[in-house]
């Protein structure tokens, strides 16, 4: 009986710690990625071009060096946001994340796909129904298959044609 | 008084195991689970819940600690494996041949990572080996390449090298698999082969 309050004690705040930490670890590696992400000039609502990805250059874990990267961080506090990107000749995705890491939204960006951009917001955004329900910061995510430095530089300069920008749905 | 210092004691130790064990469930911890396990074919692991909204908390650190950004099933799925088919530990000690075929999807990738998750820091620009080096080389059909941490005697083989990677692993992507894949994995998928050559020079 001496150790039946200390014992119960332990498990339940054993219980509440474990379930604290395991639900709080994909918001703080979002908000560290973030983080970096600003630490390193890449601003909100502007699509970056990750440089081709070498053991020198990996900023996140498991990179495919196959792959080009771009970024944009956005933000749909004050209203909804409009992401596009050009399509791509070979493999290629526009792929969204929230704050929990989850992949909420991705688009095919291949050559023969219809996808001409979404609105990103609360609660949907564009009537026509090219929207994603959403709250709060986020990362949007091109991934275009650029094996060579060639295909690398094509792809990194297709960013000139991509948006990802606070708008209003026509 | 007595009963007080019992209670701060279950109260400390309490928060630290329950803290610590999600850390390591959640693969936080150097030498936890990495990604989920919930699909394993000849030990290429995965599981099709990485990057969805319905993914366990167990699965979401993983993925969150080991692969943030990881697509949902129906672009990308992805397999790890950390061992050769004898079952021992891939090491940049050894050199392994690593063979398969085409599979039921957009595109693949068979890329080289070390413990913890990064590209191994080597200078050789052999980091994967891909669907479209595989149909350059061997067309259509089977491919093989060898992963090791010297440029492979037979120059023309294809090579990823292990050089500066310790322990590692090979990660393979599947990017928009087919609906047959994920319907049934375990008879869509024939993954692909690691076989060991030899380790530290002597033939194994």
């Amino acid at each position: 009986m001496r150790f039946l309050i200390p014992g119960f004690i332990f498990v339940v705040t054993a219980i509440a710690a474990h379930i604290f930490v395991l639900t709080s670890v994909p918001s703080f590696i979002m908000g560290k990625a973030h983080q970096t992400f600003e630490a390193q000039g890449i601003p909100m609502n502007v699509w970056v071009a990750s440089p081709r990805q070498t053991p020198e250059t990996q900023r996140i874990v498991r990179p495919s060096p196959d792959l080009a990267y771009s970024i944009c961080r956005f933000d749909t506090t004050n209203g909804p946001v409009f992401i596009n990107a050009p399509l791509w000749s070979g493999y290629g995705s526009l792929s969204i994340f929230n704050a929990q890491t989850d992949n909420i939204f991705v688009a095919n960006l291949e050559a023969d796909s219809d996808f001409d951009g979404v609105y990103v917001g609360r609660p949907a955004a564009d009537p026509q129904g090219h929207s994603v329900a959403f709250e709060g910061r986020g990362i949007a995510l091109v991934r275009r298959l650029a094996p060579t430095e060639a295909l690398y530089s094509e792809a990194a300069g297709l960013l000139s044609g991509a948006t990802c920008a606070p708008m209003s749905p026509d | 008084m007595r009963n007080l210092l019992w209670i701060i004691v279950a109260i400390v130790f309490g928060a630290n195991f329950g803290a610590l064990s999600a850390l390591w469930l959640g693969g936080m911890i150097s030498g936890g689970p990495t990604i989920g396990n919930a699909v394993d074919i000849d030990g290429w692991r995965s599981d099709w819940s990485i990057g969805s909204e319905n993914a366990d908390p167990y699965v979401r650190a993983r993925v969150a600690r080991n692969g943030l950004m990881g697509l949902r099933k129906e672009e990308a799925v992805y397999f790890l494996k950390t061992r050769d088919e004898q079952g021992d530990r891939l090491s940049e000690d050894c050199v392994y041949a690593v063979s398969g075929r085409d599979y039921l999807a957009n595109w693949w990738s068979i890329t080289l990572y070390d413990a913890d998750n990064r590209l191994p820091m080597n200078d050789d620009q052999r980091l994967s080996f891909d669907q479209t080096q595989a149909e350059a080389i061997y067309g259509q059909g089977a491919w093989r390449f060898q992963v090791s941490a010297a440029v492979p005697e037979d120059t023309d083989t294809p090579w990823v090298s292990s050089r500066a990677a310790g322990k590692f692993d090979l990660t393979l992507r599947l990017y928009q698999p087919s609906a047959a894949l994920l319907n049934a994995p375990d008879t869509a998928l024939t993954p692909p082969r690691i076989e060991r050559v030899s380790c530290n020079g002597e033939a194994r």
